[in-house]
Order: C-alpha cells, then structure tokens, then sequence
C-alpha cells in the first residue's frame, strides 16, 4: 500500500514503540522512547498543519518540551541516582515480548478497522491512525505486565498515555487545548512523583522489583 | 508391459517372501540355520520382483486389480497396485535391497554381551513379514484387507526391535511400539467402521470424506496416522523403536514403515477430498509443532540413533504439513498449488525414506564397529570408516535440504507451496498462516543444519574420544558400505536430475490431484546446470590453486597454544555444541546444567569438575506418565470386577447379553 | 523480462560486474578497516591491504593439522564456489552478469546455498578437533539459527507482494507491484541488514579484531587455515560481505525517489557506493559500540526477526 506522510508517522511511532519491549537495557528504552515520542510530534505538527489547527502547533511545542526533552532526561537521572541498569528477570523474555507486540500490531490492524479514521486526514478508507494509537495502547500495557522493574512500569504507563494521547489526536481535531495542557501536566507530575518515589524505593528496599511488592500486604 | 504380468511380478515378490517364512520356520523345526545366502537371496529375490512390478504397472499406467479370494469375511481379499502406490513400492524395494546388502556386515555373528547367540531364523522370519506386510498394505484395495496386513507389519515391526538383544531397553522399545501401534490400529478401525456406516463398502476407492458426516472418520484416521507416523504428542515411542532395532531393519522401520502412516492419509483423505477445515489445521498445527520439536530434540541428543529417530519425527511432521497444504489448497480450489504441494509430499516421502535409510544404516555400521552409538565417545571416524562418512555426510546434506541434494528438491517445492499460497486471494488467516509457515521452516532448516552438522562433527571428524572409536579401518568397500554408497549415488541423481524424477511422479499426481499438470513443470529450478557450474568451479580452484601447493604442504599439529600436545578431551562434544542452543529453548527442553567444581582453591586450582546436563522431556515425564498412571489406576480399580468366582463372571456374561439383546432391538 | 539482444550492452553489463566483483569485496573490508583506525587515531593500512594480503597467502606453502580429513581442504574451496554462485543469483547490484530469464535466482535456492555454505565451513572447523573451531561452529549454527527466520521473512514478503520468488524480478527497477512500497522496503533493508551484521560477523555479533579467539565466531572457524586455504576461506568471505551487504543496500534503495535512479550509470554508483557507504556505516557502529554479551545476542537478533516480522504484517495487508 502507498502510505501518506500522515500515516507512515503513525506506523513509525507505533513501530519504535514497539521496538522499545526488545531490550531490557532502561537507557535504550528511555532512547526509543525519546524517539517515540518525537514521532508522535512530528504526527501533530503534520495534523495541525493539514487541518489548519494553530493550537495544535503549541501541544507539540510543548509535549516536545516535555515528553520528548525533559521526562526522559529526568528519568535518566533517577536511574543515576538510583544505580539501575537494567531490568532483570522479564516474565516474558524481552525479544518474544517484542515480536508479541509486533503482533498485536496486526491485531490492531484487525480491530480498528471498524473505527473510522478522521475526516480531511486520512485517506479514503484508511484507519492507520486508530491502528498506530491501538498498538501503542497494547505496547504500553505489555510493557507494564512483562517487566518487573519499577522504571520499566513508568515507562509502561507513559507509553499508554502516548497512545491515548494519539487516539485523541486522530481521531478529533484535537482535544481543546486546556485539557491537553492540563494532562500534560498530570503525567509531568505523575512521572516526577513515582521517579521519587522509585529513587525511595530502591533505598529503602535496595531494589525495584515491583513484583516483590506483594510482600508490602498484610 | 500388460497388466497381468505386473499382478505375476508381485505375486513372485509374496511368493518368495512367503517361501523365506517357511524356509525358516522349518528350519527352526529341524533345529538348524537357515543358510544366510538363501535368506538374503529370497528377500533381495522379492524386493526385485516387487520393484520391476512396481515399474510394470508404471507402464501400464491404469490400476491394477487383482481378487484373491472372494469370501475373506466381511469382504473379499482384493488388491489394487495403482499409480499411487508405485512409489511407495519403489522405495520399500530400495530400502529392502540397500538392507539385504548391508545384512551380513551389520547382523550376522553378532554376539551380544549376554552371550547369546544372534537368532538369525528369527531375524530373518520377521523381517520377511515386514516386508509381506508393507507391500500387501500398499497394495490392499479394501480397508479389512488393508488392517490384516498392517497388521502384520505392525507385529513383525515391534518383534523386530526386541529380535536383537534381550535387553531390557529393547523389550520397553518393543512395548511402547506395539502400544502406539495398537492404538493407531483401534483408531482406524473405529474410522473404517464408521466409513463402512457411511458408505456401506469397505473399499477405499469408493470413501469420499466430503460431507459432514465423514468428519469423525477423518479426525480419526489423521489421528491414527499421526500416532504411526509419530507425529507430536505420540512421538514418543520412536527413538526408543529405532534405536534399538538392529541395522537393517532399523532402516526398514524409518525408511519405509513410517511412510506407510502417509500413504495411508494420501490414499484416504486427499484421494477422497477430504474438506474438513478441522482436520486441516489440526494436521497443520501437529505437524509444525512436530517438526520444530522433533528437530530440538535431535539436536541436545547424544545418541547417533536416537537422534536420527526424533529427526524422524521432524520430516514426518514436514510431509503431514505438506499433506494439509494440499487438502488446504484443495479446498480453497487452488489446483495448482494443491498439485506442488502433493508433488512435494510424495517426493518428500520417498527422498525421507531414502537418505534416512542411508542416515540409519551409517549409524548400525559405527554402532557395530565402535561398539557405541554415544556421541561422547565417537570421533575421528572419517579415517576409519571413509566410505561411511562420505555416504553419511551426502545423507546429511540431503536431509538438511541442501542443493545440490534430493532433499532440496522437495522441500523446495513445499516452500514454493506456502510462498504461492500467500501470494493468492484466500482468506487472511491461510495467508497469515503460509507466509508464517516460510519463516518457521527455514527455522526448522537451520536447526537441522545444526543437528546434522553436530552429528557429523562430533561422529566423524577431529579425534577420537574413546578407547572404543579406535578400532581398525575399514579396508576396501564391504557390503554395507556398497549399499550406503549406492543410497548416497541416489541421493544426488535424484536431487540433481529433479525434473527427470519428477515427472515419474506425474500419473500419481494426477490421480491425487484430478489435474492433468506435469510435475516436471513445477520445479523449474536449475539446480543440474547450477551443480555443473559449481563443480567445474570448484575443480578449477581447487586445481589451480590449492593443487599446486600439495607439494610443499605441511601436517602438523591441531594448534595447541603452547601447551603441548592437546587431548581429545579438549574437543568441542556433542553436547556442548549443543549448548548454545539448548540454553535458548532450555524452557521447552527442560535443561538443566550443574557445574560442580572441587578443590580448596576452587577458582584457580580446581581438582575435580564434574558437569552434568540433564534433560528431562516434558511430554513422557509429565503427560505420559500422568496418562499411565490413570491407566494404571483405573486398572487396578477395575481388577476388583474380576473376583474369580465364574458365578460372577457368569452373571457378567448374562447381563452384557441383556445389554446386547437391548441394543439390538432398540437400534 | 526482455532478454536484452544489445551484445554491447551485455559486455557493458557483465563487464562491469565482474570487474565490481573483483574490486570491490575486499575494497570494501579495506575501507572498513581503514576507518576504524582512523576513528581510533591510526594512520591504519593502506585501503588495498586485503588484495596484498591474499597475493602473500596465495604464495605461501601450506600447514595443515594432522587430524583433519578431506572435508577440511575442499570446504573453502566449495565456499568460495557457492560465493561465486551466489554472486551471480542474489540481485546485490544493480548490475546483473546474466541476462533476466535464464536463470531464475530463487530465493529458496539461495538461502539453501548459503546454507550450504555454512554447512561446509562450519564442518571445516570441527574437522581439526580444535576446541576453537569446535565454539566458532557451535555459536556460528545457534547464530544461522536465529537470523535465518528473519532473512526468510523479510525476502518472502518482498517476495509475496511482488508475486514472484524470483529475486531477480523483486528487485528490478522496471515498475513492479513493490514500486513505491517505501515502507515495506525500508523495513525489509533494516532486517536484512541486521540480520547480515550477525551473519557477517560483524561488530554487535562478534569482534573480528579482538586478541581472544575463544569468544570469535567467524575468525576462530578459520583458526587453523593457513596460506592458500586462508586466502580462498577470506576470498569467500568477503565475497558474503559485499552480497549481503548489497542486498540490502538495494532494499534501501527501493526507497529512494526512482527519478534519481532512472538511468543505468546512476543505479550503478549508487550501488557501488551504497556498499561502500554500509561498510563505513559498519565501521561507525563498530567503532562506538561494542561487542554484545553472548547471552545477549538473542536480544539483538530479535530486532532483525521484529523487522521480519512488520514487513509480514505489511505483507498481509492488501
């Protein structure tokens, strides 16, 4: 199939997602992640340009500003600072998660086509946008059930707010710009509150397998 | 040639068969041996006749049918030699001649390490009711005539693999055989029933398993198929079975027997357009998860034999999928594809039969020199046993599906299948599933590469690791070696010459496939021409700049780094050049490895390692024996119904009469 | 496919060919040679150091262990048979030696020669019973057995959308039902080209240039070849380098706008010197990176099978 530039940044930002579950290295994540997320940018700015939409410009501007630049840099740090590598001992190892997320791909494929993509953007009949935001979701959440690591699980929820954040974009005209503000805003706070509170966790615990969590009931 | 003459050639080919039974069952009654030269002479005698029927009714190119008795119980006792079952015949003479050749130098005087002596009546009795057994099933036009010979192969088979030794490995061997057997038996019985139900024959030519209600039949046959075949889960028995039969029969059991199980499902369920989607992908899923499986397990196994069974079980599991993609095509009504994909499942099965027989018989000759079939005390045998090793290393080529070889051949063809699949308008999920299927096959491919390479490496080439691999060398070329030459030459005429060979499969094919399509056509690939141009290639390098230099080459040692002359333990083995790999997949091969090193410095001055891996295969220990320990309760529950009072038993007789008299009036 | 009835134009082509097959394989070694001493601050050798050096080891006479057998001096002639062979199936330039439709290069015809290549080298390694050989061989067939998946892929799913598993015709620059399929070029090329890196025994996979044979893949199989047998095993070798190197190169060039390519000169240097390019690509990435943990190549390799794996998917989709 031809791709438009529309939908090839979709399925970019949908494939690096998908490449950030091949290793368990956290600085590689964090670097495919950095990558991702500029994808996605990339995606908005070429909405905003296409639909003519001004204030779409400012949301890249500043999921840019903070996704792309300020998150992943504050999470290197915490991994600095907390002295952690990598994250060992996946559930699943960490190429078959890959190549299960690839797969889902296809599945997202399947599921969306029943979705309708949105008018002006897409081509006749194309649903590669809800496909790109779908995968994402699944990548996010694979993330989040193979690993164990607390920056693993960050991570996880970061890339599902990403595919959220997509399906929004492709699917309306964007959302009004004080609520994309105001969730940037909630996940900037969210990932700087749990990075302290993993940087906590590893002192207190000297580690941050959150599958050893269980042991925190009563 | 006319009919009747081929009808004669395969009665001669029973008749000598028949005669070589009595021979040795008189013999055994006069207490004497039956002469080995009578012996091998009738059964090569009835192999050759057996053969040039085969080509006769080739000639002939319509079936065969030949009534032998009218009244043979519920049907008559008919034969039909069709164009089907040429090349099954052909290859059952093949094999049954390359063994007759390799009989003396494998079998006879073979003293085991009890001390008794080798019952070469017994040995040869059964094996010439294999044979009866295998070509009468090819040739059995109705399904009683067909389970009374299968039958007979099925028993003589299993009494062959205790026939050897009186060991305690080769009665389990023979056991788990005969079970699995049994079981395949019971299934196509219940199958043929119903079909009887269904149809209200008994012969094969007129079951069709079109409609819904032959479903159950086919799921049962393909069932009892995949147990023969020893397809995953049932796969079980086969290393054990092959593994202790002796040589030549060990090649008949791998070579041909197994081949029967496929015959059996051509004859059935692609001849009768089968268009069950269950049994399809069922067929499909089994299939695949054999050859991966099967492939895995050859390669972690240190047993020469063992490790051609589960091999076994890899290309058994490549012609079922082969068969499935045929049915699949068939039904998607895709003649053409059908028509590769049933190309490459016959010659497939005559080409596994083929260098698997070669395989088995170059591992009888290292078990009978070395002594040993363990890979961890092989090595080095290329100087001992070169004809061996030439004849092992072309059947390692072949079987890895390398060009030049006949194995290249027909798993092309099976790949082309899938790869042409995936480029039709069928439904998502077959495309899905073929273009799925290349990657997995390569896969399977570069396992077997790994197997093979292992077990030539390890068996054949650097230095011997034992005592019992420095035997003498074989000097000038004994019989075994001649046939395992001869299956090699075979190898590669029929890889190089494809297009030739294939077309001899035509008439088959368009009897399964209803398609008038050459089977030359569908492999176009040059692989004779690109052969020719290798070789004068490489001669010319090799002539013209490795030649010259002989003169002034130099032997020396292996380099040792200094440390002095190397020995043998420092060679790589078969497990540990299995590791790698092993580690990989240590979930499904439950791989365990303890290192135990000792000493008081134990870093730098270690005093004893001891290194043991351990494979526990999860299916017999964990399936399996849960499945026989519910036997094994449910039996003891059981035996509680057998007081041993016959008032009781009489009272069980009276009520299954009351039970049967019910049924006979309600149904 | 014409058969081109130009004689000029056929020298013109297999001319240029083989001269590029000549030229350019250990050309191509010495620039990546070259630029990693340059990246490391060494003046380094000069560029045609591999054509001197094959010339010294053809003259020299030859030490062969006494424990091997005829396998041993036969495989690297075979494997550089299959090389050649290969050279003339695999579509790695834009050149071709053979005119199209005389023989078709199957893609299942050469996964097998290189199978069969590998079959041969790795036998080569076992047969002097050193235990150098002996680990090359192990971790060359666990390396072959995870790559291969995806190199199968990625050219069957080329090969499906263009609906033809003649390579020669998947990579034609006449329109095909692949022009225009950036992504799915683009996805293929980054498969085969991490799927080479391991194949080659290039950097991420195995350090060639590392003093410890005891963790090489490729150079601890050729341990103990020595002159003749040494210069045909490297003559092979880099023969692999610039065809698989090739391939995917022209994978990458599918995606490149196709007026840039519309006359034969221009497809020809921008062959050569997109072989040329991935080598100085390789050098980068050998020269920042460094060698993967064993234990962690399955890691690496999945990213070549998840390449394999998106182009499936865009394969299926119609």
């Amino acid at each position: 199939m031809q791709l438009s530039t529309f939908e090839a940044l979709a399925m970019l930002s949908a494939v690096l997602g998908i490449l950030i579950l091949g290793t368990t290295l956290l600085r590689t994540n964090l670097s495919f992640y950095r990558f991702h997320t500029l994808a996605i940018v990339a995606l908005t700015v070429w909405i905003g340009h296409i639909t003519k939409e001004a204030h779409l410009y400012i949301v890249a501007a500043a999921v840019l500003l903070v996704k792309v630049l300020f998150i992943p840099s504050f999470l290197g740090w915490v991994m600095k600072k907390a002295e952690v590598g990598s994250d060992k001992q996946a559930f699943i190892a960490a190429p078959l998660s890959m190549h299960l997320g690839a797969i889902m791909l296809g599945v997202s494929y399947l599921l969306s086509s029943r979705i309708p993509g949105l008018e002006g953007v897409h081509q006749e009949g194309s649903h590669l946008g809800s496909t790109a935001a779908m995968s994402i979701l699944f990548t996010g959440v694979l993330l989040m059930l193979t690993r164990r690591a607390a920056l693993s699980q960050i991570l996880g929820f970061l890339v599902i707010e990403n595919g959220i954040y997509l399906f929004a974009v492709t699917q309306t005209h964007g959302m009004p710009m004080l609520v994309e503000m105001g969730l940037l805003l909630e996940v900037l706070v969210g990932v700087m509150i749990s990075g302290l509170l993993l940087f906590n966790i590893k002192k207190s615990f000297e580690h941050i397998d959150v599958s050893q969590l269980t042991d925190l009931k009563d | 040639m006319a009919p009747p003459n081929c009808i004669l050639l395969y009665g001669l080919a029973c008749l000598a068969w028949t005669i070589g039974v009595a021979f040795t069952i008189i013999a055994d009654l006069l207490k004497t041996k039956l002469s080995n030269r009578l012996a091998l002479a009738l059964t090569a005698g009835g192999a050759l006749s057996a053969g040039m029927g085969a080509i006769g009714n080739y000639q002939a190119g319509i079936p065969v049918n030949f009534t032998a008795l009218k009244h043979f119980g519920l049907t008559t006792l008919s034969f039909t030699g069709d164009n089907l079952a040429i090349p099954f015949i052909l290859l059952l003479t093949l094999v049954a001649l390359a063994s007759t050749l390799s009989t003396r130098d494998l079998i006879d005087s073979t003293h085991n390490k009890e001390g008794h002596r080798f019952q070469s009546n017994h040995y040869y009795r059964l094996i010439l009711l294999l044979l009866l057994g295998t070509l009468l099933v090819l040739l059995s036009a109705n399904a009683i005539t067909f389970l009374v010979f299968w039958e007979v192969m099925s028993v003589a088979a299993a009494s062959l693999i205790t026939s050897e030794h009186v060991r305690h490995r080769a009665q389990r061997a023979a056991l788990a055989y005969i079970t699995a057997s049994r079981l395949a038996t019971a299934l196509l019985t219940g199958a043929f029933l119903w079909m009887y139900h269904q149809s209200g024959t008994f012969d094969f030519a007129s079951w069709q398993f079109q409609s819904n209600s032959t479903f159950p039949a086919a799921l049962l046959i393909l069932l009892a198929v995949c147990i023969k075949a020893g397809i995953w889960p049932a796969h079980g028995y086969l290393p054990q079975s092959y593994a202790e039969a002796p040589g030549p029969a060990a090649a008949l059991i791998s070579g041909v027997i197994g081949k029967t199980a496929i015959y059996l499902l051509l004859r059935l369920l692609v001849l009768g357009n089968c268009q069950h989607s269950w049994v399809i992908y069922i067929a499909l899923a089994l299939g695949t998860i054999s050859c991966i499986w099967g492939i895995l397990f050859a390669l972690v196994e240190r047993d020469l034999k063992r490790l051609l069974a589960f091999s076994s079980v890899e290309n058994m599991g490549l012609i079922i999928i082969a068969i499935s993609l045929s049915m699949l095509a068939r039904k998607e009504g895709l003649p053409v594809i059908a028509a590769i994909a049933v190309t490459g499942t016959l010659f497939h099965a005559f080409n596994h039969g083929v260098f698997k027989s070669l395989l088995m018989l170059a591992a009888s000759t290292i078990d009978k020199k070395a002594h040993t079939r363990d890979l961890a005390q092989l090595g080095g045998l290329a100087k001992r046993l070169p004809w061996t090793m030439l004849a092992f290393f072309i059947g390692s080529v072949a079987i890895c599906a390398l060009p030049p070889s006949n194995g290249f051949a027909s798993k092309w063809l099976i790949y082309q299948a899938f790869f042409r699949m995936a480029i039709e308008s069928v439904p998502l999920h077959d495309r899905a599933i073929s273009l799925a299927m290349l990657g997995i096959l390569s896969f399977v491919g570069a396992l077997s590469l790994a197997c093979y390479t292992k077990a030539i490496g390890i068996a054949f080439l650097g230095r011997p690791r034992s005592k019992q691999a420095q035997f003498t060398p074989e000097t000038g070329l004994s019989g075994s070696a001649m046939a395992l030459v001869i299956l090699s030459a075979i190898c590669v005429f029929l890889g190089t010459s494809a297009g030739i060979c294939l077309r001899a499969i035509t008439p088959a094919l368009a009897e399964l496939n209803g398609s008038g399509i050459d089977a030359a056509n569908l492999f176009p690939v040059a692989v004779a021409q690109l052969s020719l141009f290798g070789l004068i290639t490489a001669s010319i390098i090799y002539l013209c700049i490795l030649g010259p230099r002989s003169t002034g080459m130099k032997t020396y040692i292996t380099w040792d780094c200094g440390y002095g002359p190397l020995s043998a333990r420092a060679e790589e083995t078969g497990s540990s050049f299995s590791h790698p790999i092993g580690r990989i997949f240590s979930q499904v091969l439950q791989l365990k490895v303890e290192t135990n090193i000792t000493g008081r410095d134990r870093r730098h001055f270690p005093e004893g390692i001891k290194v043991e891996t351990r494979m526990t295969p999860f299916i017999e220990t964990t399936v399996y024996k849960r499945f026989i320990e519910m036997v094994n309760f449910s039996s003891l529950t059981l035996t509680r119904l057998q007081t041993g009072s016959i008032h009781v038993h009489l009272l069980y007789l009276f009520l299954t009469m009351i039970v049967l008299v019910y049924l006979g009036t309600v149904l | 496919m014409s058969i081109e009835t130009n004689t000029g134009e056929i020298l013109k082509n297999s001319g240029t060919f083989l001269a590029s097959l000549i030229i350019l394989p250990p050309l191509t070694i010495g620039i990546l040679r070259k630029t990693k001493a340059r990246f490391q601050n060494r003046i380094g050798a000069p560029l045609l150091q591999p054509f001197f050096d094959l010339a010294k080891l053809l003259q020299k006479n030859e030490t062969v262990s006494e424990h091997a057998s005829w396998l041993f001096r036969i495989a690297p002639c075979i494997n550089l048979t299959v090389m050649l062979l290969l050279s003339l199936l695999i579509p790695w330039t834009s050149l071709t030696a053979i005119p199209h439709g005389i023989i078709s290069a199957d893609l299942f015809l050469i996964i097998y020669l290189l199978g069969l290549a590998r079959f041969f080298t790795v036998l080569a390694a076992l047969d002097t019973g050193s235990a150098f050989g002996g680990f090359g061989a192990s971790r060359e067939v666990t390396l072959a057995l995870l790559v291969e998946p995806a190199v199968m892929l990625c050219l069957a799913c080329l090969g499906v959308r263009a609906g033809t598993s003649d390579l020669s015709q998947v990579f034609s620059y006449e329109a095909t039902r692949l022009t225009g399929q950036y992504g799915l070029w683009f996805l293929a090329g980054c498969g085969l080209f991490l799927s080479s890196l391991v194949e080659l025994s290039r950097m991420p996979a195995d350090d060639p240039t590392t003093h410890l044979e005891l963790t090489m893949v490729h150079e601890a199989m050729i341990l103990e070849n020595s002159a003749a047998n040494l210069a045909l095993a490297e003559i092979g070798h880099y023969i692999k380098v610039a065809l698989l190197l090739g391939l995917s190169w022209q994978c990458f060039m599918h995606c490149l706008p196709s007026h840039l390519l519309s006359d034969w000169t221009a497809r020809a240097i921008a062959s050569t010197g997109g072989i040329i390019s991935l080598a100085l690509f390789i050098a980068l990435i050998e020269s920042l990176a460094v060698k993967l943990r064993w234990t962690k190549l399955p890691e690496f390799i999945a990213y070549a099978v998840a390449m394999a794996i998106f182009s499936y998917l865009i394969a299926l989709s119609v």
